[in-house]
């Protein structure tokens, strides 16, 4: 008898499982939206990809936390737009839904430009983080999930030289 | 033996009128004695009826070999239902796959969606530097929020949200 019920509860885990990552992330509407815009630069980097990282080799003390705290990721998706007059309706598009559904971890905000951060967390693991802030012009909707270690992140990031921002370094100055 | 007194004795055995003694004698005298052809009915029934006899007698051995075939089974029947089950599960499991595969074809174009959206990170090391990149960002705008918000708290300016928000940060 108690296997059957272990085996039921094991199927109803692989359900969940598959379900949690059928579910779509916050920024996947506007994705699917910009995606045929050129002005939006999109990056996704899928769960298989993050498997990848894990076998990474590095030297560096730092580079090997930065390994560490990534494989632990299982997803990436990003929307940079540049040149975008309507940056702040966007923005307050983007931002409506996970206000609903997400933990508000951060707001920064003065008169044209405004950085939120969301999060889901679960029992002290932060399994989504998304990121929307909007600046004249350019608007950022970041969106990771997995076991994000925001502690790490910010740590490692005070830590690491910051350069080849590309087309992210303006956002939000 | 007279073949006379033999003779008496096989009819009254025909008859059903010999008494066990007589049996007895007749019986020895057909295993061992010298029996008239006349008289090969007689052998060849009691030859049957020893034999039948021997068959009735099955003995314990044959009857505790029997009861073990039973109880046996009747185990095997015990975990019949974990077949039952297996099978059940082997089902549920398959139906799990087959679901799995007939939901991943939109999870397919997804992926091919990605892969050309993101040309350049089929390289592992390039998607690599490109989270990177996106996590240094996160954690830059983390920082410079939590240094803004305690500015904040110290000037008391407009927005407190920030404050408010940052003593999430673990």
């Amino acid at each position: 008898m108690n296997k059957i019920i272990r085996s039921i509860a094991i199927i109803a885990l692989l359900f969940m499982v598959t379900g949690m990552s059928a579910q779509t992330n916050g920024i996947d509407k506007f994705y699917e939206k910009y995606q045929q815009d050129d002005r939006f630069t999109k990056i996704s980097i899928s769960s298989k990809m993050f498997g990848l990282f894990a076998n990474f080799e590095m030297d560096d003390a730092n580079e090997k936390e930065m390994v560490k705290t990534i494989s632990k990721l299982k997803g990436l998706k990003m929307l940079v737009g540049e040149s975008i007059p309507e940056a702040k309706s966007i923005f307050t598009q983007a931002i409506k839904r996970p206000a609903a559904e997400m933990e508000e971890l951060m707001v920064v905000q003065d008169k044209s430009q405004e950085l939120r951060f969301y999060i889901t967390e679960s029992a002290g693991v932060i399994s989504e983080l998304l990121m929307v802030s909007y600046s004249e012009n350019s608007v950022v909707m970041m969106s990771l999930v997995g076991d994000i270690d925001l502690k790490q992140i910010s740590k490692l990031s005070k830590k690491m030289d910051i350069e080849g921002f590309e087309h992210l370094e303006n956002v939000g100055k | 033996m007279e073949s006379k007194r033999l003779d008496e004795l096989v009819a009254r055995f025909w008859e059903g009128a010999c008494s066990e003694a007589e049996e007895r004698e007749l019986k020895e005298i057909v295993l061992y004695g010298e029996l008239p052809a006349k008289h090969a009915e007689l052998k060849s029934y009691m030859s049957y009826m020893d034999r039948s006899k021997d068959e009735e007698g099955l003995g314990d051995v044959f009857d505790r070999q029997v009861l073990a075939a039973i109880e046996k089974r009747e185990n095997a029947s015990d975990s019949f239902p974990w077949m039952k089950m297996a099978a059940g599960m082997a089902l549920l499991v398959g139906l799990f796959f087959t679901w799995r595969s007939y939901s991943d074809p939109q999870i397919v174009p997804d992926v091919q969606e990605e892969i050309v959206i993101t040309d350049t990170y089929e390289d592992p090391e390039v998607a690599y530097r490109e989270v990177k990149k996106a996590l240094m960002l996160v954690g830059n705008k983390m920082n410079q929020g939590i240094s803004y918000a305690g500015g904040v708290n110290d000037d008391d300016l407009d927005s407190s949200e920030g404050d408010e928000d940052s003593k999430d940060l673990k």
